[in-house]
């Protein structure tokens, strides 16, 4: 037997000659393929990394957009980062952010789009159509439009306050932070809708009949058999939708410019204000890296989730 | 006792089923069995309520179950794709029923238990559909029909996933435990071997029709039209073009070239049509050097075919331009090109009509009783 020492254990019975050849069905490596992927390369460096590493760099400047320090900044170390850890409106920015991309995004919409989804499942085709379509349309329309919309409903003589019976009401002055949060569900919900309508009519009619052979109810056939096999949309879903709420920076904006007092301030807005409003480039700057890491920890958290069997 | 009454199913302007009169005994293994598209599925369906007849009546001994919701028909059904709850076990999946209908927690373990044992799933309780093999998967599919002991045990098609070797084997399990076990069930199936091996009775369905309802061994012997004659038994009846003329108490037959004649009480009803198809099947006609002395008609013809087995082969013969499939001993030597000559027993021919296709022919003497069918006691 000449095998050689350092050679893994030749348990295949391998000729001598075959184990020191390449195996074919294994991924082999051709130099040209780099030149094919050198363009790609030098556009995801020029346009995406080097930014973001000359923004992150910048949360660490005394950057500013008007005045002194906006053409000679330098680099001011952890000055920014504790303003940060002891700035209170910082930490309250961070909760509403969760409580709006959570609670709008990936709870609220989500929700919105399912219940819809299985509401129109066995209905007439033509209001399924209509509905359908309405919902669609929503999601469609500019973050602008969704904000007039919304604003114009829900503050005083708007159609939310007469209908509950005060027109004077300024709903949205006194619930800030709860309409923000319905307009962003409103406007995602017929995304979540057509998902959940797809992956509806992918349940097998036989599984639903088998169910319903074995004397389950309707109800028991929604939360035992049907929403189980929704799991996968679910997750996609919530994942998407917290993505699509996080970049909602316009609807809030727009709606309230983070206020009342700094009832909707959040990440994003507050980034924008400390950049725009208070000329703090450096510092909106910092607040822009916190807003790329929450979103990486959420995406990675979905991610998890999607991957986990049970 | 099961009773369909003038049910009708129509889609559109086009009737699916044709006002089907049948009866399902107590406690009897019922196959359906037709081509695709006849109908049989459509039947089981409107059994199990996941269809709604169009008219007619569905009967339950006394009950008239038409339009009960199906969770109330008490029936478990099989289907052809299983239909599986993906997301659990197959512990859960065979208490799926027992627990949606609130029975208690110790009673439905007890039973998961039990039924696990009686289809061998004991080891593959914490196992998921996804992870189990096509024969698992259509065992946790009997084993959840069957854990409730309902009063009609529906199958369709359970069989048609699985492959060759598993399929005899399952098959045989299935009719082994309807017996024991002793409850109604309808089975539902394209193979005509399923259905002559399982069945204690046959309905024999075809483009919404049920053409004839009977017995494994009496749809083989006695089928009373060419469709029944030609679906049932492997390989094919032969059908020959032949000719009648009656003469006093005989009839004469002419077909491909061989004349002879048979009792006129041999062949029911009076007006005989001229034309008639002859059914022949390939075991009744014998090759001359391996026939049965009574084979007494002869004809010739070219060999165009040989298929052998092994422990038979069936050789294709062109008789004047009509095929002939013809059983022969096995490994006979035969080739291709050849002229050999075959002959057959009239006593084993169907006459049907060239027209209708009916049957015209009595029931053969001596073969005529009913296999009487006596439901298997249940034992629990």
């Amino acid at each position: 037997m000449s095998v050689t020492q350092n050679a893994p254990a030749n348990t295949l019975g391998l000729p001598e000659k075959l184990r020191l050849e390449a195996r074919l069905d294994k991924a082999r490596f051709n130099p040209a393929s780099l030149v094919l992927l050198a363009p790609a390369t030098v556009l995801l460096l020029g346009l995406f990394l080097v930014p973001v590493v000359y923004a992150i760099y910048l949360g660490f400047t005394n950057l500013q957009l008007i005045g002194l320090h906006a053409v000679n900044y330098r680099f001011t170390g952890w000055a920014n980062v504790n303003t940060l850890v002891h700035d209170a409106t910082f930490y309250q920015s961070i909760w509403l952010t969760v409580l709006f991309v959570v609670g709008s995004g990936a709870v609220g919409a989500t929700l919105l789009g399912l219940v819809m989804a299985i509401a129109m499942q066995d209905c007439l085709r033509l209001i399924r159509q209509i509905a359908g379509a309405l919902a669609i349309v929503a999601w469609t329309l500019p973050p602008t439009t969704i904000a007039i919309v919304w604003k114009a409903s829900s503050t005083e003589s708007g159609i939310i306050p007469t209908l509950l019976g005060n027109p004077n009401y300024d709903l949205l002055y006194d619930q800030a932070m709860l309409i923000v949060c319905l307009a962003n569900s409103w406007s995602l919900a017929g995304l979540a809708m057509i998902m959940f309508s797809a992956a509806l009519r992918n349940v097998p009619e036989e599984i639903l009949a088998a169910a319903r052979l074995e004397g389950a109810s309707r109800a028991q056939t929604l939360f035992k058999v049907t929403l189980p096999m929704l799991r996968s949309t679910i997750v996609t879903s919530a994942l998407l939708m917290t993505l699509l709420t996080f970049g909602n920076f316009t609807l809030v904006y727009l709606m309230t410019a983070g206020g009342p007092g700094n009832q909707t301030n959040i990440l994003p807005v507050y980034s924008y204000l400390q950049g725009f409003k208070f000329f703090n480039l450096g510092y909106s700057a910092l607040l822009g890296n916190v807003i790329v890491l929450i979103s990486a920890v959420l995406g990675g958290l979905f991610v998890l989730l999607g991957k986990q069997r049970r | 006792m099961i009773r369909f009454e003038n049910v009708w199913k129509v889609y559109g302007n086009y009737a699916a089923i044709y006002d089907l009169q049948l009866e399902v005994r107590d406690g009897e293994f019922m196959v359906f069995v037709g081509p695709s598209g006849c109908g049989k599925t459509t039947t089981l369906k409107m059994l199990a309520g996941l269809e709604l007849p169009s008219f007619g009546r569905i009967w339950s001994d006394d009950k008239d179950i038409t339009l009960l919701p199906s969770g109330q028909r008490d029936v478990a059904m099989v289907f052809q794709s299983y239909a599986l709850y993906p997301h659990m076990t197959v512990e859960r999946n065979l208490a799926f029923g027992p627990t949606v209908r609130g029975e208690p927690k110790a009673e439905i373990a007890e039973r998961v238990k039990h039924v696990a044992s009686l289809v061998g799933l004991e080891s593959l309780l914490r196992r998921r559909p996804d992870e189990l093999s096509g024969g698992q998967r259509q065992r946790v599919a009997l084993g959840r029909a069957m854990i409730r002991q309902p009063r009609i045990f529906l199958l369709d098609e359970p069989l048609s996933n699985l492959d060759a070797g598993l399929r005899t084997r399952m098959r045989t399990e299935i009719a082994e435990l309807q017996r024991r076990v002793g409850v109604t069930t309808v089975y539902v199936t394209h193979d005509q071997v399923e259905a002559m091996t399982m069945g204690h009775r046959i309905a024999v369905f075809n483009q919404g029709r049920i053409l004839q309802v009977d017995t494994p061994a009496n749809l083989y012997r006695a089928p009373a039209n060419k469709f029944v004659g030609t679906f049932i038994g492997s390989p094919k009846m032969n059908i020959l073009p032949a000719a009648l003329s009656a003469t006093g108490g005989s009839v004469d037959v002419k077909c491909l070239g061989t004349e002879f004649s048979v009792s006129g009480q041999y062949l029911a009803g009076k007006d005989l049509p001229s034309s008639v198809e002859l059914g022949i099947r390939p075991d009744d006609i014998h090759w001359t050097k391996d026939a049965p002395s009574r084979c007494t008609q002869k004809m010739q013809g070219i060999v165009g075919g040989v298929e052998t087995t092994g422990s038979e082969t069936f050789v294709l013969v062109n008789v004047r331009g009509t095929e002939v499939n013809s059983k022969f001993p096995s490994f006979a030597p035969i080739r291709i090109g050849q002229t050999v000559d075959l002959v057959f027993d009239p006593v084993d021919l169907h006459f049907f009509d060239a027209v209708t296709g009916n049957t015209l022919r009595k029931d053969p003497p001596g073969q005529s009783e009913r296999s009487e069918f006596r439901p298997a006691q249940p034992i629990n």
